[in-house]
């Protein structure tokens, strides 16, 4: 669980990961390629809804979760 | 450009080294063969980096001490990992290789790494998949592609599509800096071809007159070939080994034309394979390991039967060597960075298989041993 305060009431899914970045220099490059999308089998919940869309706004109280969805051989 | 070439080590006597360290990089993660100076007993320590995928690890030959390893690790992107302390300890690239936002391109992987020159102190370059050169001018901890080829306005033409290439994916690799000159570097590109830069790597051109491309309407093209593993000769960076996808090639400079040097190869077992691996101290002597490519390209040992060949003038002729491996029925091959020689003066050759093993001669190829077995999948071995 990591706690991050914003400006805005309603940040975007990108201003989130950008803040993340921040307070942990190198795991966006986890999450999104260089071109700023999200990695194959990377999935973000907005509460219970699966979200890929990074300029949707997170509303106040929601959990996000990102999630590394492992497979392969 | 004509360079004066250096010194022929061969004729100088060679200090034995006192031990051999095989870094052993694999699809499931990094691990290490050692031995002493009398290469007779192995001792394997790992994994390190389970469960990532490690295309290449390397020594800096300058220090003596500091390991990069490029890794993918599942879906989580691709990486650089460092180490100051000879494998002891690791940190993760802070801005490991990346192409430049609004490309639209996006490295998989990190295939290859390349300590830069001497003169170069924290110098590195790396090749990726899809073909993108970086630089690395902090000791492998901070990247920045090469404008002078990642942006050069002919490397799509060069390269094709990012979807074009090898089945892992497209890749830039045998990157070469001519050691009398920093500036004067190669690379080859599976597809691309091999190119040449003379200007530290602003700007790059094509180096592929001789070299086959059967897969081609066109057989004598200027690029788009499929090098897949090119080499300095030992003590002697004006000649190059090729092993292509299409054949056995050697160039002298400053020709620019390759020479066919696969015509000594037994027409049942082929010219094609993935390494090129030059003794270490004579530029004249070199081995391969082939594979299938007939039909749909089984990529195996062909017949199930493996062996090296070893060339000791230069690829005028081949020898079969393979005592000591499976007689039958072993269909494993070798990966174009999975074998390498030791510093002695009879040197040591080494490979690792894609099925996991890693098999060792003390005596130049005429004799070999498995030295581990049952690892992963084995992308890369270097002996240092």
């Amino acid at each position: 669980m990591v706690t991050i305060a914003f400006a805005v009431e309603t940040p975007t899914l990108e201003d989130v990961l950008a803040a993340l970045e921040s307070a942990h220099p190198g795991i966006r490059f986890r999450i999104q390629d260089e071109q700023g999308r999200l990695r194959p089998h990377i999935k973000v919940f907005i509460d219970a809804d699966v979200e890929r869309n990074l300029a949707t706004r997170i509303p106040p109280g929601a959990d996000i979760m990102i999630v590394a969805a492992l497979s392969g051989g | 450009m004509v360079r004066t070439a250096t010194k022929h080590p061969a004729s100088k006597r060679v200090d034995a080294p006192k031990r051999v360290r095989l870094l052993i990089a694999t699809r499931k993660g990094l691990w290490t063969l050692a031995t002493d100076g009398a290469r007779r007993t192995w001792k394997l320590t790992g994994p390190q980096f389970l469960g990532h995928v490690v295309h290449h690890a390397m020594l800096d030959p300058r220090d003596g001490k500091t390991l990069l390893a490029a890794a993918r690790t599942g879906h989580l992107g691709p990486t650089v990992f460092r180490s100051n302390d000879n494998g002891k300890t690791w940190k993760e690239a802070t801005t490991p290789p990346a192409f430049e936002p609004g490309s639209g391109r996006v490295v998989d992987h990190t295939f290859w790494l390349t300590p830069g020159h001497a003169s170069q102190p924290g110098v590195w370059f790396a090749g990726t998949s899809p073909q993108g050169l970086f630089r690395s001018d902090d000791g492998g901890a901070n990247w920045k592609g090469v404008a002078g080829f990642n942006a050069h306005p002919q490397r799509k033409a060069w390269c094709g599509g990012d979807q074009d290439g090898t089945p892992d994916g497209p890749k830039l690799h045998s990157v070469l800096i001519d050691p009398r000159d920093a500036a004067h570097m190669y690379i080859s590109m599976s597809s691309g071809g091999t190119f040449e830069s003379n200007d530290g790597g602003a700007d790059w051109h094509p180096l592929n007159q001789g070299v086959r491309a059967d897969f081609q309407p066109n057989p004598d093209l200027e690029f788009g070939h499929d090098p897949h593993c090119v080499r300095f000769a030992a003590g002697n960076p004006d000649r190059l080994y090729q092993q292509n996808h299409c054949g056995l090639f050697r160039l002298d400079r400053p020709a620019t034309r390759w020479t066919d040097i696969g015509t000594g190869m037994p027409k049942s077992v082929g010219y094609v394979g993935f390494p090129m691996v030059p003794h270490p101290h004579d530029a004249n002597t070199a081995w391969i390991f082939p594979m299938d490519g007939t039909d749909v390209w089984p990529r195996i040992s062909p017949g199930g039967k493996p062996a090296a060949y070893r060339t000791r003038d230069g690829g005028k002729t081949w020898k079969r060597q393979a005592e000591g491996m499976p007689k039958a029925q072993a269909w494993w091959t070798v990966k174009r960075q999975a074998m390498t020689v030791d510093r002695f003066a009879v040197a040591g050759v080494y490979f690792g298989t894609t099925s996991g093993e890693v098999w060792g001669s003390r005596d130049e190829g005429r004799s070999w041993k498995c030295l581990a077995a049952h690892l992963p999948h084995i992308y890369a071995i270097e002996s240092v």
